[in-house]
């Protein structure tokens, strides 16, 4: 199992380091290279995962490569496979395989076409090594690489302005996050000097006794330790406040924004949480922080949504509300939930930003949804594959996302969280709003293509949707039941009695939930949203003016706009001229350093005046000392 | 095993090789070229034999030579290596190999005392490395100013002559207070032998003093903050080859003394101090990060950045004095973190003044404003670049992350407050690494069109290897933690026996 | 018979004498070498007094000496006094400053 796992790991990175060495050569060898070691890694991911489920295995954690093998300590890379791991790295695969497939045509035109795959390729190569490993040293070293090839594939159109400040932001913003999940690795390996997955779960009791001090007060070592790597995962997975790089990050090519900003890199954050599961289930108080700040990401900023008109930063603003959702459920420490949301997520997100990119590329590059619409007619597939992931994405009954989604309200709410609970089900409404504010602009209204005889894109770019299609509606009814039950995940997660409970006295089974489901006040809430949707967005039979100081507050998207946009870079060069210039040129430098030279400088031009040159200056000096100095030597005897 | 005296062949076959070069002048620049090529592989092999054969098992000194040199006053010639020495002379070795490479394809006027020169300083820095005798170490110290001074001074830039001066009065300034701390170190000792002053019981008013003057002789070279601002100037006004020496090798002179004299001789003081010693390696992460992300000049970000990345090697020396009395294992890893720092930076920086070096080649500007859009014109450069960026802000997979990994480990093991303030470098380096980025490497460039063409296969050679061993030392770094890691414990022991 | 002091106070006289001509004269450089010469001269009358004195013929034999270094030394003096006037055309003290910090 461990070479297959293996092969998993390794072929996206043989297929990125053949990439590098072909160059320029052959568009078609950059395909096939790229695109079928990401489906080999898909398969041997499958593979596994049936292995795994037939056969019985037990996790295995196995150690690859050493990385430093002291007398104190020791690092090593190696890989953990679970069921966790295993699922988490299908979902990966499969949706790099579709999107690599999708950009065979969207990419067609790029000069740096190679380019372009070496980046997707090693994205896959750094993100499975975060899902396959097995300690923390290799987790944070994955997680830094995702961010490389985010910051790459953001960037990848070097000539752009506007793409090159979102890289570099993005990348900036994701290194706080660095910070936060660096220490706590540190904090780990410091302490007990080991950084493996097994042996830290194995001592998370004992450091739940430890304290550690911080400016002479003591905190609990466990509850430091999940805060600052859960802020590690609040940059990686957008949540307030070091969001604000992941709506930027939209500059990049839109199947990296499927892929990367949407169903993979971002649910990182998540699944580390839930990886470290048995650690955050100890940790109450870091959990009800969590729980928190999701809740208020999937409220406050599903709200932004409404307000934005670029059809990639409305998807990218709901993406960071659904982690929002995601990250709520981890806080409740329903952590097999939260897996189950980013699964169905990472489906119909990318389905969404590969239909977005379709409609993109038949807009000519057109993404104020403002100027596009009526598309129905002349693309009629994507319309299809849109309708269906916009369904996952509300949550309407029986679709992938509504057995996720309405399963991480009703078990917040079933464990009466009530704040929480509430705030979940006002971003349904908002939700809804958006997505048919998308939906009824783009599809339906007046056309805007000038060519009236538009045809669907290539088939390439089909057949991703119309394969991500079939998960984003049936993949949540197809694995409720085993996941719900605890048969998915077993002991790969840790509090899974919550979800086993909350199963057996709630939902009893998925048909039951379906049912159920029209009879509570969510279903309420989503037709609501829909029938207000249709009129205002696609009827227009009213409007509303809202408040201005709200609508400023939500297109300024609280202020986060301005702060990264003006007052951070500002900040930064004022600040660093001013350290520069006033403290270390002028204080250091001109005032201790060269002042010293200087005052020498003084001192010995006063000296030199007595060397005059004359010579009867110096025999009188030397005469007038003679003198002196007898006269001492005659006083003293 | 060796019947030949390998170290003293280290040291002067280049120095006389390069004494050759510099005497003869009119040699043509091929010969000369050739020369140092076969001088620097030559000593490249025979580190690299030194490497295979050095015994990382054991805690004695290896390949010693000893014999009188100056038998009244007890001085020593006496040459050996451990494990630190072992490393920083691999180090030396392949920086000046490179150096050689690239000089092929570089134009100076009188290239044979040019390169003469280099050799010179090679065989200083080895010797350096490898002087167990307290004198015989001085004179190497002192002695690596001359080859540097004349290499700025003669192939340098318009201000050359400001930056030279202050360069080579502001270390000799250092070194003096050395001196003096290192006689009185022997006259208790009668002995020159720098293992000898380990033992010595000194009063704590004398090790505080001796430990200042250790401080500001050592802290000068590395440097430290405040008293960086020699290296900004002299980087500036250095040829590409003397910027890539200074940044990459001699700066690692300073830690290395901080490791061989500080850390064993004034143990108590140093306890004393440490936190305030912490502190100024804190200010030098933070704060000249900051100035860094200020400069508009290429060189200068990159010399700042330099110190900033050395305050993790202070920052782990002295966190060894910190923790010596709670947390042994934190110790080690701090002193392992500071000493990989060193060898990663040595290759970092060098990369980067290599790139830097190119770039000023093509549109003689040193200047951010000046470059930008090289990515359009030399894309296989700028991809080798912007690699040598991310390692320089620490990123893992690189070597950069290696050490300040360890040495953040370790501040956590006595501070997290000293953790946190040394792991924003991570946001702070990445800052000022890719602002240089983004502003050279991207953007659109249709004005000068001309200016740049791909490197040629000398630079790409050098580059290339490395990222190669950039790549090695971060992804599996643990043939170099066998090399330091018993020196390492056996340092951490014998301040631990020498206390008692 | 002439008391020591006698030629102590002469010998001490010349040798004032020969220290104003050095540094109250400002014009010539002729005048500061006979300074010069006169000083070695008050010296001289010094060695002689003091070995008759003291009956050690040493003082009186290394008269000599002096006398023939005095010799050379003037010999070197005048040669650059002359090679100095050709140069400069001027055995002015004045203008003999170059020498200065």
């Amino acid at each position: 199992m461990i070479y297959l796992a293996l092969i998993l790991l390794l072929a996206p990175l043989v297929g990125t380091l053949l990439l590098l060495y072909i160059q320029n050569r052959s568009k078609r060898l950059s395909v096939i290279i790229s695109n079928f070691s990401i489906l080999l890694s898909f398969f041997v991911s499958i593979y596994l995962l049936f292995l795994y489920f037939n056969y019985n295995y037990l996790p295995e954690t196995h150690d690859v490569l050493i990385f430093a093998d002291t007398k104190l300590y020791y690092l090593a890379f190696g890989l953990y496979i679970d069921s966790l791991s295993l699922m988490m790295s299908t979902v990966v695969t499969s949706v790099s395989f579709l999107v690599h497939y999708y950009s065979i045509s969207y990419m067609k035109n790029e000069s740096s076409f190679n380019r372009f795959f070496v980046y997707t390729n090693f994205f896959t190569f750094s993100m499975l090594l975060i899902v396959l490993s097995n300690n923390f040293f290799q987790l944070f070293i994955g997680w830094e690489l995702v961010g490389l090839s985010s910051y790459l594939l953001i960037g990848f159109w070097t000539k752009k302005e506007s793409a090159i400040k979102a890289n570099y932001k993005a990348f900036l913003v994701n290194r706080v996050g660095d910070i936060g999940l660096l220490l706590g690795l540190c904090l780990i390996f410091v302490n007990y000097s080991t950084t493996n997955y097994a042996e830290v779960f194995s001592l998370s009791n004992t450091i739940n006794n430890h304290d550690i001090e911080i400016f002479g007060t003591s905190f609990n070592m466990l509850s430091a330790i999940c805060l600052l790597l859960f802020v590690g995962a609040m940059a990686k997975s957008a949540q307030v406040p070091l969001h604000f790089w992941l709506p930027d990050s939209m500059e990049g090519p839109t199947p990296i924004s499927a892929l990367i900003h949407a169903a993979t890199m971002v649910t990182a954050g998540i699944y580390m949480v839930a990886r470290l599961s048995p650690m955050y289930a100890l940790a109450d108080d870091v959990s009800l922080f969590i729980l928190y700040i999701g809740t208020i990401t999937a409220f406050f900023l599903g709200l932004v949504a409404l307000v934005q008109n670029d059809i990639k930063r409305i998807i990218a603003y709901s993406t960071i509300s659904q982690l929002g959702y995601m990250t709520a459920a981890l806080g409740a420490s329903l952590y097999s939930l939260a897996i189950f949301h980013l699964m169905t997520h990472a489906f119909f997100k990318a389905l969404l930003f590969l239909c977005a990119g379709s409609i993109i590329v038949k807009c000519h590059h057109e993404q104020d949804i403002r100027n596009i619409g009526g598309l129905r007619k002349f693309m009629p597939i994507t319309y299809m594959a849109f309708l269906y992931a916009s369904l996952s994405l509300i949550g309407f009954p029986l679709t992938s996302g509504f057995y996720s989604k309405e399963g991480i309200i009703d078990a917040i709410g079933y464990y009466d969280y009530t704040i929480p609970y509430l705030m979940l089900l006002a971003s349904i409404f908002t939700t809804t709003l958006y997505t048919s504010k998308i939906f009824f602009k783009v599809f339906f209204g007046e056309c805007t293509l000038h060519d009236k005889n538009e045809k669907e894109n290539d088939k390439e770019m089909l057949i991703p949707l119309i394969i991500l299609t079939a998960p984003s509606v049936f993949l949540g009814l197809f694995i409720f039941d085993i996941l719900m039950s605890g048969e998915l995940f077993g002991s790969a997660l840790a509090s899974n009695a919550l979800v086993i409970d909350f199963y057996n006295n709630y939902v009893t089974n998925s048909l039951h939930f379906f049912l159920h489901s029209f009879l509570t006040v969510n279903f309420l809430i989503l037709v609501l949203a829909l029938i207000f949707g249709y009129y205002y967005y696609y009827k227009k039979s009213f409007n509303i003016s809202v408040p201005k100081f709200v609508s400023t507050m939500l297109e300024g998207e609280y202020g986060f706009n301005n702060l990264s946009s003006k007052y951070i870079p500002i900040f930064q060069n004022l600040f660093t001229k001013y350290l520069w210039k006033k403290i270390d040129i002028l204080t250091i430098d001109n005032g201790l350093i060269n002042n010293t030279s200087a005052i020498l400088d003084k001192i010995s031009n006063k000296v030199r005046k007595f060397h005059t040159g004359f010579i009867y200056h110096y025999s009188l000096t030397i005469i007038s000392a003679l003198i002196l100095l007898l006269l001492i030597v005659r006083m003293q005897y | 095993m060796f019947d030949y005296p390998i170290l003293s062949l280290l040291i002067w076959l280049p120095i006389i090789g390069g004494l050759f070069l510099v005497i003869s002048e009119n040699m043509s620049n091929k010969l000369s070229e050739y020369l140092t090529l076969v001088i620097t592989f030559i000593i490249l092999l025979i580190t690299i034999n030194l490497s295979i054969n050095y015994d990382y098992t054991s805690d004695q000194l290896q390949f010693v030579e000893r014999t009188n040199w100056i038998d009244g006053l007890n001085i020593f010639y006496f040459l050996a290596v451990d494990g630190i020495s072992v490393s920083l002379i691999l180090l030396t070795a392949f920086i000046n190999f490179l150096i050689a490479i690239y000089a092929v394809s570089e134009k100076y006027r009188n290239k044979s005392s040019f390169l003469g020169y280099f050799l010179i300083l090679e065989g200083l820095l080895i010797g350096t490395f490898t002087a167990f005798d307290s004198i015989l170490f001085y004179i190497f110290f002192e002695s690596l100013l001359i080859p540097l001074f004349l290499i700025i001074g003669i192939w340098g830039g318009e201000n050359r002559k400001y930056a030279t001066i202050k360069f080579f009065l502001y270390t000799l300034f250092g070194s003096v207070l050395m001196l003096i701390s290192i006689i009185y170190l022997s006259s208790i000792a009668e002995s020159f032998a720098i293992r000898d002053f380990y033992s010595l019981n000194l009063s704590f008013n004398e090790e505080l003093f001796i430990l200042i003057a250790f401080l500001i002789g050592f802290g000068i070279k590395i440097p430290m903050w405040p008293v960086h601002t020699w290296l900004p100037d002299a980087h500036v006004e250095a040829p590409t080859s003397g910027s890539v020496i200074l940044a990459s090798v001699l700066l690692k002179v300073g830690g290395y003394g901080m490791i061989r004299f500080m850390l064993p001789i004034t143990t108590e003081a140093g306890i004393f101090l440490s936190e305030y010693m912490i502190y100024l390696s804190l200010i030098a992460i933070i704060y000249i990060s900051f100035v860094a992300y200020a400069q508009d000049d290429m060189k200068k970000l990159i010399a700042y950045s330099s110190v900033a990345h050395m305050g993790f090697v202070t920052l782990g020396i002295f966190l060894v004095f910190h923790l010596l009395d709670s947390n042994l294992t934190a110790a080690v890893i701090g002193l392992e973190g500071a000493i990989i720092q060193m060898i990663s930076h040595g290759l970092i920086s060098a990369a980067l003044f290599f790139s830097i070096g190119i770039i000023y080649k093509h549109s003689k500007s040193r200047l951010l404003k000046d470059n930008y859009g090289i990515s359009m014109y030399m894309p296989i450069f700028s991809f080798l670049m912007l690699f040598f960026l991310m390692a320089n802000s620490g990123l893992p997979g690189t070597s950069g992350f290696v050490g300040e990994f360890l040495v953040i480990t370790s501040s956590l093991g006595s501070n997290i407050i000293i953790g946190l303030l040394a792991a924003t470098s991570l946001l702070l380096s990445a800052s000022y690494s890719l602002k240089l980025g983004k502003n050279v490497l991207f953007g659109e460039n249709i004005k000068n069109t001309q200016g740049y063409n791909e490197c040629n296969t000398n630079e790409i050679i050098v580059l290339i290897s490395l990222v190669i061993f950039i790549l090695y030392l971060g992804l599996t770094p643990d043939y170099l933690f066998q090399i330091i890691d018993h020196t390492t414990i056996n340092i951490i022991d014998s301040i631990n026996l020498g206390r008692r | 018979m002439i008391p020591i002091s006698y030629y102590l106070i002469l010998s001490t006289i010349i040798f004032a004498i020969s220290i104003a001509g050095i540094f109250i004269n400002r014009k010539n450089i002729l005048i500061l070498l006979m300074s010069l010469e006169l000083m070695f001269l008050s010296v001289n009358f010094n060695l002689i007094t003091l070995g008759n004195y003291l009956g050690d013929l040493t003082g009186q034999v290394f008269v000599f000496f002096v006398l023939t270094v005095v010799a050379a030394e003037s010999a070197i003096g005048l040669a650059l006094l002359i090679v100095l006037f050709r140069n400069k055309k001027s055995i002015d003290v004045d203008d003999l400053s170059e020498l200065k910090g």
